[in-house]
C-alpha cells in the first residue's frame, strides 16, 4: 500500500475518533453520601488557591495609600444600614 | 442524586442537563468534595421537561460533588425518585470578560488574588487577620461583626481610614464562593476604586464589573444582594437592587471601564 493511501486512512481514523469522543456522553459516577471532609489538607491546593497568610501577633497593618484619603471614621457596610 | 465530577482545579462551566416528567422545583448544589463549607453554587429552578443548568466556575476544586434533587422529595439516589432524570453533566470552557477589568491597576490584581484565595478557603479558615502577599490588604475574619457589643447584620464592611475589611464568619461560612467574592469586591471598591468612597451604588457597580468579568455566575450576584437587602430593607437598597439588575442584564454589551 502506498504511503499516500496510508496517510488518508490514518487521517480518516483520526477524524472518526474525534467525532466519537466529542459526541460521547461521559459516564456519570453517582456517590452515596458526602465524602469525609474532616481530613482536608490544603497542601494539595495549587498556588492560586492556597489560603492567604494569617497574620501573627505583632504583624503591622498596612497604611492606606490610595488615590483618595478620607479623614473621617466611617465603615461602609455591605447592607448599607446607615 | 450526588455525582462526583473531576474538575482538577480548572476554570470551567459545568453543564447539567436534566429532564423532568412534570413541573417540579429542582435544586442544584455543587460543593467541594474535600474542603468543608465550600459551595460553588446552590440554586433552584422550576423545570418542566428538558432544561440545562450552567454553573460558571472561575475556581474549582480537585473534584466536585453535584447534588441534583426534587426540592419537594429531598435528595434520593437514582431509581428512588422518578420525577426527573439527570441526562448528562459535562464541562465547557468558562467564558470570561477580563478586558472589562482594569488589570493594569496593581491594587486590582493583588486584591483579586487575595480575595479569591480567601473566599475559596473561608469555609475552613480559623478566625484571625489575613494579609495579601504584597501586604496591601488585610481581612479581619471575625466570628461576628459588632459595634459596641451589638451584633451587626452585615456580612462585611470596610474601614475607610485604613482599608481593613471586616468579615463575619457566621455569615461567610454558609455563603457560596461567588457570593463571598461579590461581597468582597464591593467592599474593596469603596476605598480603592470609587470616586466617592461612601457611594454604595458606585461600589456595587465597580465590584460587579470585576466579579462578572472574572466569569462568576450572574445568579449568585442577584442572590447575595437580595439576601443582604432583605435583612435591611430601605429605599436606598431598593434603588441599589434595580441598578444592579439593570447592570447585570446589560453586562454582556458593556465594554467600558466604570472606574479609572
Amino acid at each position: 500500500m502506498d504511503k499516500k493511501k496510508l496517510f488518508y486512512i490514518g487521517l480518516a481514523a483520526l477524524g472518526v475518533l474525534i467525532v466519537y469522543s466529542s459526541t460521547r456522553k461521559p459516564e456519570l459516577e453517582e456517590v452515596k453520601g458526602t465524602q469525609d471532609q474532616k481530613s482536608f489538607d490544603n497542601s494539595i491546593l495549587p498556588t492560586q488557591l492556597k489560603p492567604p497568610y494569617k497574620m501573627a501577633e505583632g504583624d503591622k497593618f498596612p497604611t492606606l495609600n490610595t488615590k483618595k484619603l478620607v479623614g473621617i471614621s466611617f465603615k461602609p457596610r455591605f447592607d448599607s444600614m446607615y | 442524586m450526588i455525582y462526583k465530577i473531576p474538575t482538577r482545579f480548572e476554570e470551567i462551566t459545568l453543564v447539567v442537563k436534566v429532564y423532568t416528567y412534570e413541573p417540579i422545583t429542582l435544586r442544584l448544589k455543587v460543593i467541594d468534595s474535600d474542603q468543608p463549607n465550600t459551595t460553588f453554587t446552590d440554586r433552584t429552578k422550576v423545570v418542566d421537561g428538558e432544561s440545562i443548568f450552567y454553573v460558571r466556575m472561575p475556581v474549582s476544586s480537585k473534584d466536585v460533588l453535584v447534588y441534583v434533587y426534587n426540592e419537594d422529595n429531598g435528595n434520593m439516589q437514582s431509581g428512588q425518585d422518578n420525577t426527573f432524570i439527570v441526562d448528562s453533566i459535562t464541562k465547557e470552557l468558562l467564558e470570561k470578560k477580563l478586558e472589562v477589568i482594569d488589570l493594569g491597576n496593581a491594587y486590582v490584581r493583588s486584591f483579586i488574588n487575595f480575595s479569591t484565595r480567601f473566599c475559596y478557603n473561608a469555609g475552613s479558615l480559623p478566625t484571625g487577620n489575613y494579609q495579601s502577599d504584597d501586604k496591601q490588604f488585610v481581612i479581619k475574619y471575625l466570628p461576628i461583626i459588632e459595634d459596641n457589643g451589638q451584633e451587626q447584620t452585615t456580612p462585611a464592611r470596610i474601614d475607610i481610614d485604613n482599608g481593613v475589611i471586616e468579615v463575619s464568619k457566621k455569615h461567610f461560612i454558609d455563603y457560596t464562593i461567588p457570593s463571598r467574592m461579590a461581597i468582597l469586591q464591593h467592599e474593596f471598591s469603596h476605598v480603592f476604586l470609587n470616586d466617592n468612597v461612601d457611594d454604595e451604588v458606585e461600589a456595587d457597580l465597580n465590584g460587579l464589573l470585576i466579579y462578572l468579568g472574572l466569569g462568576y455566575p450572574r445568579i449568585e450576584a442577584f442572590e447575595v444582594f437580595a439576601k443582604a437587602f432583605h435583612n435591611a430593607p430601605s429605599e436606598l437598597n431598593r434603588k441599589r437592587y434595580d441598578t444592579i439588575k439593570n447592570f447585570i442584564d446589560t453586562f454582556e454589551n458593556t465594554n467600558t471601564y466604570l472606574y479609572e
